[in-house]
């Protein structure tokens, strides 16, 4: 570490340049003042060129500095290796803007661009700047002590890392890929293909995690041992967290919870959206929620699914109404009322069932069929609302 | 500072420990100018004058280059570097050095850089397999002949060294360096020098026991491997070879010929300013840089390393001690007395050129793809108009 400070330190010394100063002065000041005038309050013509992305007056201003400097018979060098990083932020801008966002939805563009092409972009810069002073070799040859059996280079570390790290954010696509795919040939369910999808990206991020380990040198029989006395530790200490992933990978394997598919939970139908390694997410459509449940719970606790063998759910609604009208006129006023709702399903066919009697109302129950069970609630509340609205217009009390 | 390791070699200069050479100059440096932060590089020589005008382009480039004399001149002659016979420096220094090597490190252009150490070709051994290392071209294809691999290569460390040994480096130097032919030889002494080079090297070869490399780096492994017994070696990966052989690494000079001593092949390192400098780093540099002819630190230099000379002609070097710093030194008088092609000077860009053609040739002749007679000719024919 004190080498590779020293090396940063060292670096200092190229300030000490005029030439060095002649390039990095003006861009430095460039750059601040960009910054200032983009507080300005936006006011006519002018106040639109502030609205550009600050990327373009900046290569702008690059390229007039080298100008200068090469009219004054001064080293540009800096100024246009500083140039390619503008004009390659700007060129990754316009490739998201552009070309991205026509094939990919917001969200994976979003994901795609702030895990993979920005920090690679930043990595490519830091790379390049450390190239440009010093040299890249040497700091990849630092030696880092001995690790599992293996003698770590910083340059081997780094490789590995970056390695692991785009395997983890950038197989999301490849992995969806090869699923649609697969699907596309075998036939097989939507569920299915999320699972694939999942246990692609598993699969080639444990073959990573094993490559990383082989290329670092690392002594399998060191490993095999520190893992089998960290097991005891882990056992003990975060035991929730290797059970929850366990139990993901199981329930991945078993497909009883899929992405994809409708179940019950405290009440309400949510979709799984994600099942991750720790935790499964689920979408919650009357409040639009997210909710984050352990994988644990899926596998202790009967989970309800409307989506194990098909997707249709049974739904159904309880009312009271005035026992003045005869039970058979409303059983068949009710199952006429849900068989004109669009959403519900004519086979199995709505059954509208007198439930108790009462002094003064009878208790009725109206059971129909949707396809979609994460419309039920919407479906139950337009059969209610349409209920209302008939008994009104045949002069009926409302139904209790 | 940056390092510039010769050609091939760039694989030894990665490890840290392998700038032992210079470990005793930066520590009395420091010790001197314990405020000074030196930051040392090493920068491949393949690709040194394209990084150097890169760096030079954005006012980055080094303070202090450590490199090959012939490097240095032709990047004094592009204007990479500063020539160095202007500076005060220089002139304290000059006396300290032997004539002939100032006259390796001056072109029309100047002075390209100060002398530092030399580093030569000598015989690499596995001491437990070679008790005594041949002392001649017979006894070495002998060794070859009882069961102990050898292992040569065609590049100017791996094999050149031979051509003196069997009398044809008369008839190499201008083939190399593009210089007219020595007035004491004729055509005729040439061919038939060059012909006893070629069928011995073929002779050579045709011993089972005989390895063709590709280069050094794999003479190393191979001898480090327990593969081969007997290599050439460059004394800068001596180093390299005892931490990884201990006391199994025997080192010897090479052996001699029917037509004499052979011509090791000799570097001298030198160090050359960079041009980007203001003018506190460059005065640090030069006071770097004839801190380096330092007799102590010279002195340091030899001993600590056991892989160079010191270039300053006042030190003496304690052989009595050290088998390894008599074999240099045996090396060094060999080269001196013998080693016209690389004392000479010389177009660099044409030895670029012909060193790829004269050991794709030398390599057709070992494996048997031309005769000797007709590797001869072949040689004759690069050789320059008289």
């Amino acid at each position: 570490m004190s080498t590779f400070l020293s090396e940063i330190q060292g670096w200092l010394a190229f300030l000490d340049r005029l030439p060095v100063l002649l390039q990095l002065l003006p861009v430095g000041l460039l750059l601040l003042g960009l910054l200032r005038l983009r507080r300005l309050p936006r006011q006519g013509r002018w106040g639109r060129l502030l609205d550009l992305p600050l990327v373009v007056p900046l290569l702008v201003g690059q390229v007039l500095i080298a100008l200068v400097l090469l009219a004054l018979q001064q080293r540009v060098g800096l100024v246009l290796l500083l140039g390619q990083f503008s004009l390659a932020w700007l060129l990754l801008r316009l490739a998201e803007r552009q070309l991205l966002a026509r094939w990919l939805p917001p969200g994976t563009l979003q994901l795609v661009s702030t895990r993979l092409l920005r920090p690679l972009f930043l990595l490519v810069v830091v790379l390049q700047g450390i190239d440009a002073l010093g040299s890249l070799q040497d700091l990849a040859a630092l030696p880092l002590g001995v690790w599992f059996g293996g003698a770590i280079r910083l340059g081997d570390l780094f490789s590995v890392l970056l390695v692991l790290y785009l395997l983890l954010v950038g197989l999301r696509l490849p992995a969806a890929g090869v699923s649609l795919l697969v699907q596309r040939g075998l036939g097989i369910s939507e569920g299915s293909r999320r699972a694939l999808d999942q246990i692609l990206q598993y699969v080639i991020f444990t073959l990573g995690v094993i490559w990383a380990m082989g290329r670092l040198g690392f002594n399998q029989t060191g490993v095999l041992a520190i893992a089998g006395g960290l097991s005891v530790g882990l056992g003990f200490g975060i035991k929730e967290v290797f059970s929850n992933i366990v139990s993901g990978l199981w329930l991945l394997i078993e497909g009883s919870v899929r992405p994809g598919e409708v179940l019950m939970h405290e009440g309400e139908a949510c979709e799984v959206r994600r099942l991750g390694p720790r935790a499964t997410t689920l979408w919650r459509g009357g409040d639009n929620a997210e909710v984050v449940v352990p994988n644990q719970s899926f596998f202790t606790t009967a989970t309800t699914t409307y989506t194990r063998s098909d997707r249709m759910r049974r739904c159904s609604l309880s009312l009271g109404v005035s026992a003045r009208w005869s039970p058979a006129q409303i059983v068949t006023l009710l199952e006429s009322i849900a068989a004109d709702h669009p959403a519900v399903l004519n086979e199995p066919a709505p059954k509208a069932r007198l439930m108790e009697f009462g002094s003064e109302r009878y208790g009725y129950k109206l059971s129909f069929s949707i396809a979609d069970p994460l419309t039920a609630a919407s479906v139950t509340a337009d059969l209610r609302l349409a209920i209302c609205r008939r008994f009104g217009d045949l002069g009926m009390d409302p139904p209790a | 500072m940056v390092v510039v390791p010769t050609g091939s070699l760039e694989w030894l200069q990665r490890d840290g420990k392998d700038r032992i050479p210079w470990t005793p100059l930066l520590q009395e440096y420091q010790r001197l100018h314990p405020g000074v932060q030196l930051q040392v590089s090493v920068l491949d020589e393949a690709h040194l004058e394209e990084t150097l005008r890169r760096d030079r382009s954005r006012g980055l480039g080094p303070d202090l280059l450590v490199l090959r004399a012939p490097v240095a001149n032709a990047l004094l002659q592009q204007g990479l570097v500063e020539r160095l016979d202007d500076q005060p420096a220089w002139r304290r220094s000059q006396p300290l050095l032997e004539p002939a090597l100032v006259e390796r490190v001056t072109s029309a252009a100047g002075v390209a850089g100060l002398p530092v150490y030399n580093l030569f070709t000598l015989a690499c051994f596995n001491h437990q397999v070679v008790p005594r290392p041949p002392a001649s071209l017979d006894e070495l294809i002998g060794l070859a002949a009882s069961s102990r691999p050898i292992g040569v290569a065609v590049d100017p460390i791996g094999i050149w060294w031979s051509a003196g040994a069997l009398g044809a480096q008369d008839a190499m130097v201008p083939i190399l360096t593009g210089n007219p032919r020595v007035a004491s030889t004729s055509p005729s002494a040439d061919r038939a020098a060059l012909l006893a080079w070629l069928t011995w090297l073929r002779q050579l070869t045709l011993q089972s026991r005989v390895d063709i490399a590709s280069g050094p780096r794999e003479l190393v492994e191979g001898l480090e491997s327990g593969r081969l017994s007997w290599i050439p070696c460059y004394s800068a990966s001596l180093a390299h070879l005892e931490r990884s052989m201990g006391q199994r690494l025997g080192v010897a000079p090479l052996p001699v010929g029917p037509a004499g001593p052979p011509t090791p092949f000799s570097t001298v390192m030198v160090m050359a300013l960079g041009s980007d400098s203001s003018a506190p780093q460059r005065r640090l540099a030069l006071e770097l840089s004839e801190l380096s002819l330092d007799p102590l630190v010279q002195r340091e230099i030899t001993l600590q390393s056991l892989m160079v000379l010191p270039a300053n002609r006042f030190v003496s070097v304690p052989v009595a001690s050290s088998g390894r710093l008599a074999a240099l030194e045996q090396a060094q008088r060999q080269f001196d007395q013998r080693s016209k092609l690389f004392k000479a000077s010389y177009s660099a860009d044409r030895l670029r050129r012909m060193q790829p053609l004269v050991e794709d040739l030398l390599w057709k002749v070992m494996l048997g793809v031309v005769t000797p007679q007709q590797g001869t000719e072949a040689l004759l024919r690069l050789s320059p108009p008289s």
